[in-house]
C-alpha cells in the first residue's frame, strides 16, 4: 500500500487541532468539577456550619469549656445559699423560694439523690469474624439517646451520662470515635444513671424487642445494668440563658 | 506532537482553575456526563488515530453529540427518578477501557513489529558478511 504524503501531513494536523480542543474542554470541566463543587460545598449555610457549637472544633476551646463550666457550677451553688439565706425572711419569700427550688429541680439545676439504676454501655470485645458487623459492636450516639429515652419513658426524674447531667436542652450527636453530650465528648464505655423507681426502669429497659435487646443481639457482654439503692447525680452545668425565646407577657388562652 | 494535546488539557486545567466558577451541586451530575464524554472523545479519538481512520468531523460531533444525549438523559432520568448519571458514567468507562485495551495493544504489536524488523536487518546484513568474506 502506498502512503500519500499529503494526505498522512492534513490528517495529522487536523487530530493535533481537534483533540487537543476537546482535551481543553475536558481539562476545564475537571478543575470546575474539582474546584467549583468542592468550593460550593464548603460554602457555610444558614442552617449548616453555623449551627455547629464551636467548642467541637479544637481541644483548647473544650478545656475552656470545662473550666466555665465549673465556673458555673460554683456560681450556682453560690446563688442557692443566697437563696437559702434570703428564704430565712417572711414566709412570702420562704413559698417563692420553694417553688423556685421545684423548678430548679425540674430543670436538673440540682443535685439529685436517690433510688435508681445505673446501665453500663460498653463496646464488644468479639473480634470482628465473631460479629456480624463492626458497626453493630460499637456504641454509637443514637444508642446512648435510645436507652436515656426509653429512661425518661419509664418515669426517670434524672438522668446522668458519665456524670453529666441531661437537661432539657441537652442533646446528643456523634463525633468519629466520640459522642458528645452538650458539646462534652465522651466515649465508651458509657455509664448512664437514673433516679427512679429501680423495678419499673429495669423492667422498661429490658423490655423484649427494646433498646437493650438490640445491643444484646451483637454482644451480651455490651450491656450491664446495677440496680441502685442511693444515688447520687451532678446538676446540669450547661448553658441555660435564652436568646430568642420570651415569656409572654399576657398569659394566652 | 503529542505534547501539544497534553499542553491544551494542561491550559484547560489552568484556566478552569483561575475562573473555578461555583458549580451548584445539583448542576454536578451534568458537569460529570460531559467530563466523561469528553474522556471517552479523546480515548476514541486516539484509537481511530492509531488505526488511521480518524476524521476531524466525526470526532467533534461524536464528542457534541455524547454530551448532549449524556445531558438530556439525566434531565429524563430526574423527571422520571432513574439514576442516568450512573448508568452514563457506566457506559463511558466501559467504553474508555475498551479503547484504551486496543490502543495498548496496538501500541504494543507495532513496537513488537519494529523490534521484529530490526532483527531481520541484522541477519541479513550478517547474512550477507558471511557470504562475502
Amino acid at each position: 500500500m502506498k502512503i500519500n504524503p499529503f494526505n498522512r501531513y492534513q490528517t495529522a494536523n487536523s487530530w493535533i487541532v481537534s483533540v487537543s480542543l476537546v482535551l481543553m474542554a475536558v481539562g476545564f470541566m475537571g478543575a470546575l468539577a474539582f474546584i467549583g463543587t468542592g468550593k460550593a460545598s464548603i460554602k457555610p449555610g444558614d442552617s449548616g456550619i453555623s449551627n455547629i457549637s464551636p467548642e467541637t472544633h479544637s481541644e483548647n476551646t473544650e478545656e475552656t469549656n470545662k473550666s466555665l463550666r465549673e465556673e458555673v457550677a460554683k456560681l450556682r451553688e453560690e446563688k442557692s445559699t443566697l437563696e437559702k439565706s434570703l428564704a430565712d425572711g417572711n414566709t412570702a419569700t420562704k413559698q417563692i423560694n420553694a417553688s423556685l427550688i421545684e423548678a430548679k429541680q425540674f430543670a436538673g439545676l440540682t443535685d439529685l439523690e436517690g433510688p435508681g439504676i445505673t446501665v453500663l454501655l460498653s463496646d464488644s470485645k468479639l473480634g470482628p469474624e465473631e460479629l456480624l458487623s463492626l458497626e453493630g459492636g460499637i456504641i454509637h450516639d443514637a444508642d446512648v439517646l435510645k436507652v436515656v429515652n426509653e429512661l425518661w419513658n419509664a418515669g426517670a426524674e434524672a438522668v446522668s451520662v458519665n456524670d453529666l447531667r441531661v437537661g432539657p436542652r441537652s442533646d446528643f450527636r456523634c463525633v468519629g470515635s466520640t459522642i458528645l453530650i452538650d458539646g462534652q465528648r465522651i466515649s465508651a464505655p458509657v455509664e448512664i444513671k437514673a433516679i427512679g423507681n429501680p423495678k419499673q426502669l429495669n423492667g422498661a429497659l429490658n423490655m423484649p424487642g427494646g433498646i437493650l435487646d438490640e445491643i444484646r443481639d451483637v454482644d451480651e457482654a455490651m450491656v450491664k445494668i446495677e440496680i441502685v439503692e442511693k444515688h447520687f447525680i451532678k446538676a446540669f452545668t450547661g448553658p441555660t440563658t435564652f436568646k430568642y425565646g420570651k415569656i409572654p407577657e399576657k398569659p394566652t388562652e | 506532537m503529542i505534547l501539544i494535546p497534553i499542553l491544551a488539557l494542561m491550559v484547560g486545567i489552568a484556566l478552569g482553575a483561575i475562573l473555578s466558577v461555583d458549580v451548584p451541586i445539583t448542576q454536578a451530575p451534568y458537569l460529570a456526563v460531559a467530563i466523561l464524554a469528553g474522556l471517552d472523545s479523546v480515548f476514541g479519538g486516539s484509537r481511530s488515530i492509531m488505526e488511521g481512520k480518524f476524521q476531524t468531523n466525526i470526532f467533534l460531533t461524536g464528542f457534541l453529540a455524547n454530551i448532549l444525549v449524556g445531558m438530556f438523559l439525566i434531565w429524563l432520568g430526574n423527571g422520571i427518578g432513574v439514576s442516568m448519571l450512573t448508568v452514563a458514567a457506566l457506559v463511558f468507562a466501559f467504553r474508555i477501557f475498551t479503547n484504551l485495551s486496543l490502543i495498548r495493544r496496538m501500541i504494543l504489536t507495532r513496537m513488537d513489529q519494529k523490534r521484529e524488523n530490526k532483527r531481520i536487518i541484522k541477519a541479513d546484513s550478517a547474512l550477507e558478511q558471511s557470504t562475502n568474506p
